[in-house]
């Protein structure tokens, strides 16, 4: 199971992605892809401290598939939010 | 899709030994909660359970030492008795601090006449305090650190102007559009209008 | 309409420095979420998929043309040129940083505006009549009583912790037009013996999960004596409405648990205790609040003018929108001029600075400065003179808000659906686009006469789709948005659910559904003053299950009442 963390930015409420050393980034190419439980718990406890340092809010996770190499979401939701767009 | 589900548990806030604030000032407090089996000190300053206090009613008057009771959330004291009256302090709980039934507990207890203590107890906020102060509360066990400091440093959110009438700010003089002014810091719970 | 005063403006300009103070706490850190939320929320912001949004309350949808410059204002500076409005006569934001919020509510506060108790588990705005004051068929204007409801329910401190969310709507006339009979209390103004003015009290109604039409509570409550028994009804509900699961804690499911007998004795009960008169409006204030809603002095006009007439004889488009939008006005001379946020191919009820902008001018010129917002979405110029006709016509057209569609099929009321929302399975914009698009035709649309059609993209149903003659749901089937067609819903005095019609319909297969409805519904009309929901009422929905799902099919086991998803 394929997953990505996101949240929303407090100050903005932009959609994010968690990525690499715990930086949280708008683009969800660059998102951290979560490949097993370990994965997982570290992506987590990452998400924590951004929590806790109030930098963001909302934390959840979302099943990607990875298309070309890419985290792609399987559900219309996170493909809405990941274009930070609406789609008409 | 729908509203997912959170990752994570929400931060738990930070929590100190409970403290009593009544009179807009830090009190000691002399109430205990005594659980349904144990017998009541002596002395009294006892908070025993609703359901206790309606079998028990005649036996604890009798013994003539202050008493008080907890009421849970989702409990309602209902009828309000004369009887009422002989209890010194009534705890209403706020499990929840977005649980807002004690609010209109307390304020039947107060249109019933109650001149007693009302006390706010459970998840008791900074924010919440002055509503509860409006509904007829006038002490508040307070646990949550921030709303401690708060209080103490006598940050507590103003309210100078007020659509109802409630039970800390005197009869309905000019209709419902009720001006508070300043608050008094002495007074208990009594505001000069 | 009411001015604040002193005293007004102090309280909401307390609000707006307490607010600033918990979101600087909150972005400090000495507030956790879990802490900030509810008092995030009643401030009308809300956390969606790209942003906050930011609901501001219109109270009971009067609007001065000053503060819809200043939402203009807003509109420009902290989101993206453009607000939504609501079904609750409100407009939202959807693009807002929650840093810039503060200021936001200080702008509002500037024109006597706020974002109080607009989310939450509080009494929300009281909604009424977009036409009070200037309907026909009005018996006594719903505003006064609406702004004394909205002063009696502004921080209440024994009921800003509410089971739900809690909803007023509040009529005055014959017609109701603010869909009264699906809110928690709803209050039509009537005449009691000796002309005594009173309130019908309905209560129980809602959309959502489980929809309910309100029942009567109360045929006759006294004004005098409205806030002690509403006050009363409140407490009921803050005691005994369900807790345990959000879905179970509107008013609704109590009245409905204990039925509607059983929940007036407790009402009753809990009245004769109060102190009424220390919650009862004193008859001078009622006096005072009620001086700020007396009837323009309007010049007189003459009901025909002579251009207007002209115009309309050869301007084929001018003459349509004369038909379908401009209603006849209490005042001689005058008319009531409903302002169209469909065009097809845009987004339902969304208006941009510039259009917000033009309605002022527009107001400000012709129309004694006041705005209404409508249940369906749109706006209204209450008050324009029969000879200023063509030159606000002329002005809508220059904004692209001319459309001739009032309470038309392509009048669609849509939520924000899953583009913005948190809550949605699905979209809506599009769907409402794309069947606006198959009726873009004046003609098409006038030929089909009145008709409601509501989108909501999930069960919370903030698009009111039960309420449609033709209403239409989002869910989400295997991960997939499919759309379920209920008909024969109505928002006005003949107030009814929808039913659902079928089998759910994926995405691209809704505006072609909806087509079929209509050629259905055109072949079987006895004339064309039948309108869809008197039809549906006549053959009810089995012409329309042929039609949609074929004649074998209908019948089949699969195609029961409960199939729908």
């Amino acid at each position: 199971m394929t997953s990505v963390v996101t949240a929303n930015d407090l100050r903005s409420g932009a959609a994010v992605y968690l990525s690499q050393g715990g930086v949280w980034v708008a683009d969800l190419d660059r998102a951290s892809v979560a490949t097993s439980a370990a994965d997982r718990q570290q992506l987590e406890a990452l998400a924590l401290a951004a929590v806790e340092r109030n930098e963001v809010t909302a934390v959840y996770a979302f099943d990607v598939a990875i298309v070309d190499g890419k985290p792609t979401p399987t559900s219309v939701r996170e493909r809405i939010r990941s274009a930070h767009a609406p789609t008409f | 899709m729908s509203e997912p589900k959170p990752l994570l548990k929400a931060v738990k806030p930070l929590q100190v030994p409970t403290r009593l604030w009544r009179g807009y000032a830090f009190a000691t407090d002399l109430w205990r909660p005594t659980a349904n089996e144990e017998a009541i000190p002596s002395a009294g300053y006892a908070l025993i359970s609703l359901a206790r206090w309606r079998i028990e009613q005649a036996d604890v008057l009798a013994l003539g030492t202050p008493i008080g009771i907890f009421v849970g959330s989702g409990e309602t004291i209902e009828p309000v008795t004369d009887q009422i009256e002989q209890l010194s302090v009534i705890a209403l709980e706020f499990a929840k601090f977005s649980d807002g039934r004690a609010y209109s507990v307390a304020r039947r207890l107060r249109e019933a006449g109650y001149t007693g203590e009302i006390r706010a107890t459970g998840d008791v906020l900074i924010d919440q305090i002055p509503l509860m102060l409006r509904s007829g509360f006038d002490a508040f066990e307070v646990a949550h650190a921030a709303t401690v400091n708060a209080l103490e440093q006598g940050r507590i959110p103003a309210v100078s102007r007020v659509y109802q009438t409630g039970a800390d700010t005197g009869p309905a003089g000019d209709g419902f559009r009720h001006r508070r002014g300043t608050r008094s810091t002495s007074a208990a719970g009594k505001t000069e209008p | 309409m009411y001015r604040y005063d002193e005293f007004d403006h102090g309280f909401v300009a307390e609000r707006s420095r307490q607010f600033r103070d918990q979101v600087e706490r909150r972005l400090a850190g000495a507030l956790t979420e879990e802490q900030f939320k509810p008092l995030r929320l009643q401030n009308g912001l809300y956390l969606q998929l790209h942003a906050y949004m930011l609901r501001v309350a219109i109270p009971y949808g009067v609007l001065s043309a000053r503060q819809l410059r200043k939402l203009a204002f807003i509109a420009r500076k902290w989101d993206r040129n453009f607000g939504h409005f609501t079904t609750r006569q409100n407009i939202q934001f959807n693009w807002i940083k929650l840093e810039d919020a503060p200021d936001i509510l200080n702008a509002l506060a500037e024109v006597e505006m706020h974002a109080i108790q607009t989310s939450g588990n509080c009494i929300r705005n009281v909604t009424a009549d977009p036409y009070a004051g200037v309907a026909i068929d009005e018996i006594e204007d719903p505003r006064i009583w609406a702004e004394v409801l909205r002063q009696w329910s502004t921080i209440h401190p024994e009921f800003t912790f509410l089971p739900r969310k809690f909803k007023f709507a509040v009529t005055g006339a014959a017609e109701d037009r603010a869909a009264i009979l699906f809110h928690d209390v709803g209050l039509k103004i009537v005449k009691g013996v000796n002309g005594a003015t009173g309130f019908r009290v309905y209560a129980g109604g809602g959309q959502g999960r489980t929809p309910y039409v309100a029942q009567e509570l109360a045929p006759f409550v006294p004004t005098a004596r409205i806030l002690s028994y509403l006050e009363a009804l409140m407490r009921v509900y803050n005691l005994h409405g369900r807790r345990d699961n959000i879905y179970k804690a509107r008013i609704k499911i109590l009245v409905n648990a204990l039925g509607i007998d059983e929940f007036r004795t407790q009402v009753e009960a809990e009245w004769e205790r109060l102190d009424k008169s220390a919650i009862d409006l004193p008859a001078a204030e009622f006096e005072r609040i009620a001086a700020y809603f007396q009837p323009k002095h309007l010049p007189p006009h003459p009901h025909k003018d002579p251009h207007i007439e002209q115009r309309r004889s050869i301007d084929l488009s001018f003459a349509r929108w004369l038909r379908t939008n401009v209603l006849p006005h209490r005042a001689p001379g005058y008319a009531i001029v409903n302002i169209s946020f469909k065009e097809p191919g845009k987004v339902p009820g969304d208006a941009t600075a510039e259009q917000m902008e033009q309605v002022a001018t527009l107001a400000e010129r012709y129309g004694h400065d006041e705005i209404r917002v409508t249940y369906q979405q749109n706006l209204v110029l209450p008050t324009i003179a029969i000879a200023d006709l063509s030159r606000v016509y002329d002005g809508l057209v220059q904004a692209g808000l001319h459309t001739a569609n009032t309470e038309l099929i392509t009048d669609i009321i849509a939520c924000p659906g899953l583009d913005y929302c948190n809550l949605a399975n699905a979209r809506s914009i599009g769907i409402a686009q794309e069947i606006a698009k198959r009726f873009a035709e004046p003609e098409a649309a006038e030929a089909i006469g009145p008709l409601r059609l509501n989108i909501s993209g999930c069960i919370n149903a903030c698009g009111h789709h039960h309420a449609g003659n033709i209403g239409i749901l989002g869910v989400d089937k295997k991960g997939t948005e499919h759309y379920q067609i209920t008909l024969g819903g109505s928002p006005k005095d003949d107030a009814a659910i929808g039913d659902i019609v079928g089998p759910s319909f994926p995405a691209q297969d809704v505006p072609g559904a909806v087509e079929v409805i209509i050629a259905t519904y055109l072949k079987l009309r006895r004339d064309p003053s039948e309108t869809f929901v008197a039809l549906y009422r006549r053959l009810g929905k089995t012409p329309f299950r042929e039609a949609l799902y074929g004649l074998d099919r209908a019948t089949a086991a699969d195609l029961s009442e409960d199939a729908n998803v």
